[in-house]
């Protein structure tokens, strides 16, 4: 437990470094990055004026924002990206042309949608990743995998367990054969995921927000106590059933279906997770790897424990901690979900004046100075603080109240 | 290996990796990329016959990329690398001249992405109008 203390006391701390990190490295590189949010500012309000059909004063705010502001920005950006420079001039005066040209509000909406990633692009460029966002992606890269893979092996122990205890060995073989194919088919699931998107008739940024929602989705169902422990008992029951059938039939292919059955469904959440995380950590793709890396890793060494040592795991103690991270997790896809609806004008940006984090650390929790956002966040997480005060306060509470009153009916 | 040492084992495998995530963590390429830097370094400040002789080379370019679209996007770069000598001096001058010859310069890029022959024209065409109202306004 102590232990544990002090990992969270790591994570506030690495929470708490990043920002100073950032603020302390320079005075030109904090002023770009003000600049940055009063472009953002600028660009919102020129696509206010053109949805609002005031053509002439959006052209008016487009080019003093852009000479005021973004100007500004270009002196450290050209020395980072030059390249990105002259990409977001471009942008900025295609979008000027554009105004000036009268053309349709929905072809100046998607330039702008352009414009808005490569300001955050920028900001990107002239920002440090820091301490906290790097240790926060990966143990959210690390725990996807851990926790998804944790479950395979507590599931496939299970299954071993069943067939040795029935003096059926002869049919694990089949069922591995089922795992590493489903394994295979993970990884296929993986890297089809976003050729597949591609082909969707949506843009990137709306298609980025509906995944991290249905990641979201995922993460709750799977995470939420009042769902979570009937599904776990449910799908238990279901593998179960479909092995002893298989068993029953003896086919070779029935059990090589429930190995794939068992793992698959673990590996298509895995893959629908790095999905969101990997687009949302733009810039911090190697600590999502890393993390992969010591997910592997520590999962060999926990199949290590269960299959050749034959030792048991604290199961409950470790998926109660893993599930607030998961919560978390999730909490930080919704944030970015939010940020990308807006940031595609799906949403009506609507900006808060709360400080803005240094971007790899928006990236990370999801926390970007949004109503949109933030409201999202908050009425989450009460959903997850509500849901555990159900389960380990009200519920406790009731069951001591029944036992007790029917002692005293009893007696 | 008991319950207890498993359970410690996970909780060692999450220190670690935000330790690593720590000793990993900073991003010094950005870092050290992003100097302090003048706006004389990033958009020098010449003197009037330098934007005058400068505004007619990149014409030039403009106009030639307009008659060869195959080599249009090479043009263009060497347009721009051009432009980025005096555009400093325009910007500071006449700010109007300074976003209309951007503006021209960006819609030649997209035509000569894009080969498109008319644009390129068009956009040669809006680069040396600018640059003449700049010219009437700051001889050279």
């Amino acid at each position: 437990m102590r232990r544990l203390l002090a990992l969270v006391a790591v994570g506030l701390a690495c929470w708490m470094v990043a920002p100073s990190a950032a603020s302390a490295a320079g005075g030109s590189r904090d002023d770009a990055i003000k600049l940055l949010d009063q472009t953002r500012a600028s660009v919102d309000e020129t696509l206010a004026l053109i949805e609002s059909g005031d053509g002439v004063r959006a052209l008016a705010e487009a080019r003093s924002g852009y000479l005021a502001h973004f100007e500004q920005v270009e002196i450290p950006l050209r020395i980072a990206d030059n390249d990105l420079t002259i990409a977001a001039e471009n942008q900025f005066a295609t979008i000027r042309t554009a105004i000036s040209d009268g053309k349709p509000v929905s072809e100046i909406r998607d330039q702008v949608v352009v414009l808005r990633g490569m300001l955050d692009d920028a900001e990107r460029k002239l920002t440090e990743a820091g301490i906290g966002a790097p240790a926060l992606v990966t143990g959210q890269s690390f725990l996807i995998l851990f926790r998804e893979g944790f479950e395979v092996v507590l599931l496939l122990a299970v299954l071993v367990g069943y067939l040795e205890a029935a003096r059926s060995p002869q049919y694990i073989k089949p069922i591995l054969g089922g795992v590493a194919l489903a394994a295979v088919a993970t990884v296929i699931t993986v890297l089809l995921m976003p050729m597949l998107f591609r082909l969707l008739p949506v843009s990137r940024e709306v298609l980025e927000a509906v995944v991290a929602l249905l990641a979201v989705a995922v993460l709750f169902y799977v995470s939420f106590w009042l769902i979570a422990r009937l599904e776990q008992k449910r799908w238990m029951e279901f593998v179960r059933a479909r092995l002893w059938s298989a068993i029953s039939v003896g086919s070779t292919a029935s059990l090589v279906a429930v190995g794939f059955t068992a793992v698959y469904r673990e590996g298509f959440e895995t893959a629908l997770f790095y999905q969101s995380l990997l687009t949302f950590g733009e810039g911090l793709g190697r600590y999502v790897l890393l993390g992969i890396v010591l997910a592997v890793a520590a999962l060999a060494v926990v199949a290590h424990v269960v299959f050749a040592l034959g030792r048991k795991l604290p199961v409950r103690k470790f998926m109660n901690t893993a599930v607030a991270l998961v919560m978390a997790t999730s909490v930080a896809f919704l944030g970015n979900a939010l940020n990308t609806l807006q940031s595609a004008d799906v949403l009506t940006y609507r900006r808060t004046t709360f400080p803005r984090l240094p971007i790899f650390l928006s990236e990370a929790t999801g926390v970007w100075p949004t109503v949109p956002s933030l409201l999202g966040q908050a009425a989450l997480t009460l959903v997850y603080l509500g849901g555990a005060a159900f389960v380990f306060v009200v519920k406790p509470l009731l069951a001591r109240r029944i036992s007790r009153s029917m002692r005293t009916a009893t007696v | 290996m008991t319950r207890t040492t498993a359970f410690r084992f996970a909780v060692a495998v999450l220190a670690g990796f935000s330790l690593l995530g720590v000793s990993c963590g900073a991003d010094k390429q950005s870092a050290d990329t992003v100097g302090v830097a003048s706006t004389e370094e990033s958009h020098p400040i010449v003197d009037d016959a330098t934007v005058t002789a400068g505004l007619t080379k990149t014409g030039e370019i403009l106009k030639a990329a307009a008659t060869t679209p195959d080599t249009a996007e090479a043009d263009w770069d060497k347009a721009h690398t051009t432009w980025a000598t005096y555009e400093g001096t325009i910007k500071q001058n006449r700010p109007d001249s300074y976003l209309a010859m951007e503006d021209a310069l960006a819609a030649s890029e997209t035509a000569a992405k894009a080969g498109d022959s008319a644009a390129l024209i068009k956009a040669a065409a809006d680069f040396q109008s600018a640059a003449a109202t700049y010219l009437a306004a700051f001889p050279g």
